[in-house]
């Protein structure tokens, strides 16, 4: 019995220390490999869930609701290019370069969160298949198409990395609200302007276009702090308590963030709330994307951010 | 021998099958690694305390929890797992008598 127990104490011994061993030689490349071999299997599933989250009846309709919302945004869209367009001949006039020194690397998404056993917490990932021989590095940031931003590289292997959600509890964002440009009324003043733009050029019509300018023009930048709070929920923190935060506001990344791209979508203002004992006023944020339907992301490579308030 | 390997291939598929649904499905991210544990502690109380299926089976499932899972360092939960199973094995062994 007793040499039954010294043998099992010994292949602890030898077992433990091999392992040891290969975290400092092998473990990116077992990870790796063991990434590889599973990624077929691991796309199918996380396809899977994502189509069976789809087929909730709340994402259902939830889904018709951005569809329609996504096709009022393309006309506000149209707007904003045609204002961009005469923006950048304008900073060409005045010679402000803005550079957008990046390039994007096109991936799949096929895994998502994992357990950290550090904290015992569940961890806000998801595994896409592009990594270092594809030329992305740890804290390269992650975006879906139309500017939302989704988290950054955390871990790289050679074929794959894993990408930390803005939702993770380690994340910290500096954020600005733009505090009168609920996409609603974005909308509404987008509509209005062409529904003036075709009817005759009166009087009245050029003072409601007048008012509906300065309204944009009243939008506020204010600044503050997106905290990643786990299971998929950010919070927002540090926001002054004299400002007005309104729900639905758009939160976009700020220019004083140093790992953030700025102007990046990183969701929406939602129930907030002023307390009287806390400094600030308190709000979660819902993210702008649904981390179980995420298929394509973008890695946006050499990323040169420029603090340009 | 042939049904000890038979047993150790079954179960490591099952396991893999567990962690490859954690890592895959968002919300049930806990899922694999409480089914692997309860699949290793399980199978160390039943299986005779002499085999050593079970340990293999604990050092399996560690490293398949290492690669799909964060933890200190690579290997964190393959120690943890096999002195699990040799601790439940021991105690078996020199306190519990089967009639």
């Amino acid at each position: 019995m007793q040499s039954v127990s010294k043998n099992r104490i010994i292949m602890f011994l030898v077992v433990s220390g091999v392992l040891i061993g290969v975290n400092f030689v092998f473990a990116d490349q077992i990870k790796n490999f063991s990434y590889n071999q599973s990624f077929g299997a691991q796309r199918a599933v996380w396809q899977l869930a994502g189509a069976i989250s789809s087929a909730n009846q709340d994402q259902v309709s939830a889904n018709k609701a951005l569809v329609e919302e996504n096709q009022r945004l393309l006309s506000v869209l149209a707007d904003l290019k045609m204002i961009k367009e005469e923006n950048e001949l304008l900073k060409n006039a005045l010679n402000i370069g803005i550079s957008k020194n990046y390039t994007l690397i096109e991936a799949e998404a096929f895994g998502g969160g994992r357990f950290n056993g550090k904290d015992f917490s569940f961890e806000d990932s998801i595994m896409i298949n592009k990594g270092r021989k594809d030329g992305i590095q740890k804290g390269f940031p992650a975006v879906v198409s139309d500017k939302v931003l989704i988290g950054k590289v955390s871990e790289v292997y050679d074929n794959f990395s894993r990408v930390l959600l803005i939702t993770d509890k380690n994340s910290l964002i500096d954020i600005q609200i733009i505090s009168d440009m609920k996409m609603n009324e974005v909308i509404d003043v987008s509509n209005s302007e062409e529904k003036n733009e075709e009817e005759s050029n009166s009087v009245d019509d050029e003072t409601e276009n007048g008012n509906t300018n300065s309204k944009k023009n009243q939008s506020e930048k204010i600044i503050a702090i997106a905290k990643g709070e786990g299971s998929l929920k950010i919070s927002l923190d540090m926001f002054p308590k004299d400002k007005d935060l309104e729900n639905g506001a758009i939160v976009l990344t700020s220019p004083l963030s140093g790992n953030y791209p700025s102007g990046y979508v990183v969701g929406t203002i939602k129930d907030p709330k002023k307390i009287d004992t806390e400094t600030f006023k308190q709000s979660e944020i819902a993210p702008a994307f649904d981390p179980k339907l995420i298929d394509k992301v973008f890695i946006l490579k050499n990323i040169d951010i420029v603090k340009n308030d | 021998m042939i049904k000890q390997i038979i047993k150790i291939l079954t179960f490591s598929i099952f396991l893999y099958f567990f962690i490859m649904l954690q890592s895959s499905i968002l919300p049930f991210s806990y899922l694999g690694l409480i089914l692997s544990i309860f699949f290793v502690l399980g199978y160390s109380f039943v299986e005779s305390a002499s085999s050593l299926s079970g340990i293999i089976i604990a050092i399996w499932a560690g490293i398949l929890l290492d690669i799909y899972s964060s933890s200190f360092f690579f290997g964190f939960y393959a120690i943890v797992l096999m002195a699990i199973s040799i601790l439940i094995k021991t105690i078996i062994s020199r306190y519990v008598r089967i009639p």
